[in-house]
């Protein structure tokens, strides 16, 4: 039967219990604010009885496991959720960023810069032997190139910002896939791998920051370690308690941009355009993919012109300082436009794969990064009176071939959008309106996307903080409850204390 | 079935509806600041499309604007020279009226002749009108003397230097207008140099006639000069109906640049009266949100435990 130092155990089992269980209450506080902290609570299990006779008595209550509140289903949608915002944040900064570069205000922009030039050439038309005019259609032409290299140096730079971001954002990869590895080895070599909490928890905390940096698939192996790959599965990340270190390396196939590989072993994977999501993803499309489409309608826009002004400007006529005639001279000039000598097909044209042959799409004109060498012809820019507003030799007031000029601007079938070397879109102010649009449609494309994934992110934020989160009322009245049982044990083993005590005493009295 | 509501997701969200506001709070101000509906290119992509394309239309206008102002200034400059020519054709047609009635002396002939003569120099000077350094009668050599006058011939004769280019100039994609009249075809006509359309040579011949009282001479080139004073009423005539038609296309060029302008401002300004209301429906919300969050992290069960 059961004796009073049992009932003592009994009742300290109790205190101890009812401790332990503050204690979880007391951690569960301390981490109130923590990022991905699951509530936890102590599982009290009552002893086993001890059997006397026909009759088992209680022997008190044991805190069996400490067990942390969490749905992992949620946790990883959490992770994938993080990841696709951070990945349209970054697509939407990045966008935002070069967009201004794009914007017209009436005094710059390149469809303002594009107008002036051709409202100077339909001005020179209509006084065609003047220096003065001929000056300011020099003038308008240098500040047009300035402008296209300007928004074309934005992009450039958006483009090195993008790359830069790429090769700082992979050691902060590898840092945080050795952590989940080291964090997979601990949780394994538990006895129970689920019980781990905060190990279990901290790992959940590294993996959304891992899933905000890159696109990851995560899934969770019978020891309870996280095996992670590329969303792309095209690698893996982190295998048990094993994490494969990414490296950025310049790659001459991406004009010396940062290739990404990932190694596994002695073997070297590229997983450059296998990486979508977070930020890297979003930093990649934007190197590789958004903001070079930008500057590719840009050199198209550029090179264009330059074609049909330097058309236009060599069959015409202008004068030279002597006063003579002169035919042939490209009004654009630059590194990306064939200048041979003795002139060939493409004299004048931005340069083909053959200049010896016409631009066609067998034999396409380069038009990449052309804006980066155009500039006005420095001959022209000394003589200006070469602009050749004639049609015919010795006819300085003859205006027609200005006018042919000027009436480019309008003319549909300009320029060149598929670099076959043949204009199939225009006038230019549509086209610069249209790729406009694309800068514009885009910016609000991903600044919807990046709401709408945080719209999503912050659902699944409550969803799981339902589940997982620490309410410190919910706390405290546990806190109660806990403190009453730890005073009801006290008083308990007070009381057996004193039984003790009256037993001994009278036993004493009895025997003395 | 109720949902627990741990703290941290309040502050969460709320944090989130706060950040949100103060976002569209700045953009307001923004709009407000710039007058503009959309200051940034991802605010409305298909308003500023729009905006672009009344722009283009409209920088282009401008450009047909201008020219139809050159194109003007140029009609009136030979329009100006047409009218000098026209008088001084008619003075010839007086004088010779004169010289051809009856009981005119000889030595009176000769100052007839004389005044012929000079008026000869004149319609010269006139075929070599330069107007910002360029002569309006020389087709599109400009810059060439047009008319080189040759006294040693008898009558005497001239030289056309320049040439029958016809220069114009576009005012729309449709339209252009020729700014100029070569002058060998104004003042040759259409039979050409020392032909019965050449006013300089029926005016030599005119002078030739008096001199040598040769009434039948005098009076073929008076009636040549009066069918091209015909001729150069027409021309006349042909320069004011292409300058009313210029200034009517640049009137209604201005007109429609300024219905362009006008669909613009529409869209590209911003609507203050709604801004300023959105504004203030924007304090009150981000003041609420505030006092929200402050009060949901004002109490919880801790405080009431003694």
């Amino acid at each position: 039967m059961a004796n009073l130092t049992s009932s003592l155990s009994i009742g300290l089992s109790g205190l101890q219990a009812s401790q332990e269980a503050m204690s979880v209450i007391g951690h569960n506080i301390a981490n109130v604010d923590t990022p991905d902290f699951s509530q936890q609570a102590a599982v009290q299990t009552s002893n086993p009885a001890q059997n006397f006779g026909n009759v088992q008595f209680g022997t008190g209550v044991t805190v069996t496991s400490v067990q942390a509140l969490r749905d992992q289903f949620l946790n990883l949608q959490l992770t994938q959720s993080l990841s696709a915002q951070s990945a349209a944040s970054t697509l939407y900064n990045g966008v935002q960023a070069v967009s201004s570069a794009f914007t017209d205000d009436g005094t710059t922009g390149l469809n303002t810069q594009i107008s002036n030039f051709f409202s100077s050439v339909s001005t020179l038309a209509g006084n065609p032997t003047s220096a003065a005019l001929s000056e300011n259609v020099v003038g308008a032409a240098q500040s047009m190139i300035s402008e296209f290299q300007s928004a074309y140096q934005t992009v450039s730079g958006a483009i090195t910002d993008a790359n830069e971001q790429i090769g700082s954002l992979v050691p902060q990869i590898n840092t945080l896939t050795s952590q989940i590895a080291a964090l997979n080895t601990q949780i394994s070599q538990q006895v129970d791998p689920n019980n781990d909490n905060d190990a279990i928890d901290q790992r959940q905390e590294l993996t959304d920051q891992l899933g905000k940096l890159v696109g990851i698939q995560v899934s969770t192996n019978t020891d309870n370690t996280y095996q992670i790959t590329l969303d792309t599965g095209a690698a893996a990340l982190v295998s048990g308690g094993s994490s494969y270190q990414m490296s950025a390396a310049p790659s001459a196939a991406l004009g010396n941009n940062l290739a990404v590989s990932v190694a596994t072993g002695s073997v070297s994977t590229d997983v450059t355009d296998n990486i979508n999501g977070g930020e890297l993803g979003a930093n990649m499309t934007l190197r590789d993919n958004v903001l070079p489409a930008y500057q590719t309608q840009l050199d198209q826009i550029a090179g264009s012109l330059v074609n049909q002004v330097n058309q236009v400007n060599m069959a015409g006529y202008g004068t030279d300082a002597n006063g003579d005639s002169v035919t042939g001279t490209p009004f654009f000039t630059g590194s990306g436009i064939d200048s041979s000598n003795p002139p060939d097909a493409n004299f004048g044209q931005v340069n083909c794969a053959n200049n010896a042959l016409a631009a066609s799409a067998a034999n396409p004109p380069d038009y990449t990064g052309i804006i980066n060498s155009i500039e006005v012809n420095p001959l022209i820019v000394a003589t200006p009176t070469l602009i050749a507003s004639a049609t015919a030799a010795n006819t300085a007031g003859d205006n027609s071939n200005a006018l042919k000029m000027a009436n480019l601007q309008t003319a549909m079938g300009t320029v060149d959008t598929n670099d076959d070397g043949v204009g199939d879109s225009g006038p230019f102010s549509t086209v610069v309106s249209s790729l406009i649009n694309d800068v514009g449609t885009q910016t609000q494309h991903y600044d919807s996307l990046s709401t709408n994934q945080q719209n999503l992110t912050a659902a699944l934020q409550t969803q799981q903080s339902s589940v997982s989160g620490v309410d410190l009322d919910q706390e405290a009245a546990q806190l109660l409850q806990f403190q009453q049982a730890y005073q009801a044990s006290a008083q308990f083993i007070s009381t057996i204390s004193q039984l003790t005590q009256g037993l001994m005493t009278t036993v004493a009295a009895a025997v003395g | 079935m109720s949902m627990r509501v741990p703290n941290l997701m309040d502050n969460a969200s709320s944090l989130l509806d706060l950040q949100r506001i103060k976002q569209q709070y700045s953009e307001t101000v923004q709009q407000l600041s710039t007058g503009e509906a959309d200051p940034n290119l991802g605010d409305d992509p298909s308003a500023t499309a729009q905006v672009e394309g009344y722009q283009a239309s409209i920088n282009v206008n401008t450009e047909y604007i201008a020219q139809a102002n050159t194109a003007n200034s140029q009609l009136q400059a030979s329009s100006t020279a047409l009218t000098s020519v026209n008088s001084s054709i008619t003075q010839l047609l007086q004088l010779g009226e004169e010289g051809l009635a009856a009981g005119t002396t000889t030595a009176s002939q000769d100052g007839i002749a004389s005044q012929v003569s000079a008026i000869r120099q004149d319609l010269i000077s006139l075929g070599n009108t330069q107007v910002e350094g360029q002569y309006i009668f020389a087709g599109t050599d400009s810059t060439t003397v047009p008319f080189v006058d040759n006294e040693t011939t008898t009558p005497p004769s001239t030289t056309y230097n320049g040439n029958s280019g016809v220069s114009s100039l576009t005012l729309s994609p449709s339209v252009s207008v020729a700014t100029n009249i070569p002058g060998d075809t104004l003042f040759y006509g259409p039979d050409g140099q020392g032909s019965d359309t050449d006013v300089l040579a029926q005016t030599a011949a005119m002078a030739q006639a008096l001199t040598s009282n040769n009434t039948a001479a005098l009076q073929t080139a008076f009636n040549n000069l009066q069918t091209i004073s015909s001729r150069i009423n027409v021309s006349t005539a042909d320069l004011g109906e292409r300058e009313d038609g210029v200034t009517a296309l640049q009137n209604g060029l201005t007109s429609y640049n300024q219905n362009l302008t006008a669909q613009q401002t529409s869209i590209q300004s911003v609507n203050y009266a709604n801004a300023i209301t959105q504004l203030d429906q924007e304090n009150v919300a981000q003041q609420a949100t505030l006092s929200t969050i402050a009060q949901t992290n004002q109490k919880n069960l801790f405080d009431y435990i003694a």
